[in-house]
């Protein structure tokens, strides 16, 4: 299997029965910036979580970096090979895990140093909040949180699910720039799921739309 | 003939349960395997916790319905035997009835009211919020850090209720059969002794371990379960109550068969 991301004929239906994705495919080599559009309720957030293997597929095939992920076991047959980040377009920080605890549990997990936390809360503006949990935080410290994450976590690929809602003014400045910084990578995958792509913010990023539960190619990057 | 396909529909059903248990709890005690130094370092606090929770703090609570099960129980025998000699019965019946019955099914109903519902609602929520995906995305094994501390500490848990549990309803039993029958402590320890056997103490032990995986695994598979409403939390927490009692009360009903039978 080939670098990269690739997926085939993935089929997902929402519990109520209603289909999410009928037949999406799917392929980009590694160190590409990838946007997938889709209007609201289109089904881009279940799919980014098929994609990074959090969300198995009724059927269809998918793979990272040449490593199996459906059918399968998901993401569990990245760990220890390809490190992945995750920004969820809601939720996603542990709810009985301070704010630092967030951040650090993966490092600590993995036996990583986490000596760079607490610059990288600083960067986020969210050093004041290090000690609270989730709940007692606003929407735009929780969105700023999971990009903070990402930075300490340093993954080779980054699924962003709709990244800069509930952002707005020195914050989406902030997220933005983040992101471009993670762009200039040459080896990094980078995702990123919103109703319409920002073509100023990732210049040759390749675009794909969501639509009727298959993926269209909108415009190749060069 | 659709009573037959019904019958298979339900036998079908079953089989597949009992495989995604089995398979959770391969996941459980796989995480647990896995457990090397850094990552033992960050999933003891998550065991500690569940020790504190339904350990520590259920001990009180096991401990008086232990005291009220061991006098409730002596009461009534003594009332119904008046007249066949009760007080030579007093070893026999608590540890035939006490403790290696009604002691062990208590504590699991418990422990299945005080921390089955919990751990069903707290994965439950955590499913719901993403949670349990942001652990997997960033390379933190659920099977490690969410899964096998519950079923351990579920299971120690249950087994340290256990003991507190007989040890209250002894001192009840004893404080029944000294004021109604003037039975001194040496005597009344002497039949307990001679009513109990090594192996009440094994199958004490190994009931806690059944019972204790029973109520971990399906709390954790109901709650797991949750996929995209808040509506789903509390169907999932009555579904691990039914589930755990109705195993734990069958799982008891084999062992009595199975050992004393």
């Amino acid at each position: 299997m080939a670098e990269g991301l690739f997926a085939r004929d993935l089929v997902l239906s929402a519990p109520d029965g209603r289909a999410i994705l009928r037949g999406a495919s799917l392929e980009v080599p590694s160190a590409a910036r990838v946007w997938i559009e889709g209007a609201a309720g289109s089904g881009k957030r279940a799919l980014l979580k098929v994609l990074a293997g959090l969300l198995q597929p009724e059927s269809g095939e998918a793979s990272l970096h040449g490593i199996r992920l459906w059918p399968g076991e998901g993401v569990a047959a990245l760990r220890g090979r390809v490190r992945l980040g995750f920004a969820f377009a809601k939720g996603g920080l542990l709810s009985n895990q301070t704010l630092r605890e967030n951040l650090t549990l993966p490092l600590r997990y993995a036996g990583r140093r986490e000596s760079e936390v607490d610059a990288v809360m600083d960067h986020f503006g969210l050093s004041e909040s290090a000690g609270l949990r989730p709940h007692a935080l606003s929407a735009r410290a929780r969105k700023l949180a999971q990009l903070a994450r990402i930075e300490a976590h340093d993954p080779e690929v980054i699924f962003l699910s709709e990244p800069f809602e509930d952002l707005e003014g020195a914050d989406l400045d902030l997220a933005r720039g983040t992101l471009q910084r993670w762009a200039e990578s040459t080896t990094r995958l980078l995702l990123l799921s919103a109703e319409e792509a920002d073509s100023d913010l990732l210049p040759g990023a390749r675009r794909f739309r969501l639509e009727a539960g298959r993926i269209h190619p909108v415009e190749e990057g060069p | 003939m659709a009573w037959i396909a019904a019958l298979g529909a339900a036998v079908r059903h079953l089989l597949e349960y009992a495989g995604d248990l089995a398979h959770l709890l391969g996941r459980a005690m796989g995480g647990v395997l896995r457990l090397d130094g850094a990552r033992a370092r960050v999933v003891l606090p998550v065991l500690k916790a569940q020790l504190r929770f339904t350990g520590e703090q259920a001990v009180w609570l096991v401990a008086g319905a232990g005291a009220i099960l061991g006098a409730v129980t002596l009461l009534q025998a003594y009332a119904q035997l008046a007249g066949f000699g009760p007080g030579q019965y007093t070893g026999t019946l608590l540890s035939a009835v006490v403790l290696r019955e009604l002691g062990p099914v208590l504590a699991a109903v418990l422990v299945i009211g005080r921390s089955g519902t919990a751990i069903a609602a707290e994965l439950g929520t955590m499913r719901l919020g993403d949670e349990v995906e942001a652990l997997e995305a960033h390379g933190v094994d659920p099977g490690s850090y969410l899964l096998a501390p519950r079923l351990l500490g579920v299971v120690a848990s249950l087994f340290a209720l256990m003991i507190f549990l007989d040890v209250a309803s002894l001192l009840a039993g004893f404080a029944v059969a000294s004021g109604k029958l003037g039975t001194p402590w040496g005597v009344f320890w002497g039949q307990v002794r001679d009513a109990l056997e090594l192996r009440d103490f094994a199958f004490t032990a190994l009931k806690a371990v059944v019972f204790g995986a029973l109520i971990a695994a399906q709390s954790l598979y109901f709650g797991l379960s949750v996929k995209a409403s808040q509506t789903e939390i509390p169907q999932a927490v009555t579904h691990a109550v039914v589930a755990s009692l109705v195993s734990v009360f069958i799982a008891d009903g084999l062992f009595v068969a199975l050992i004393y039978g």
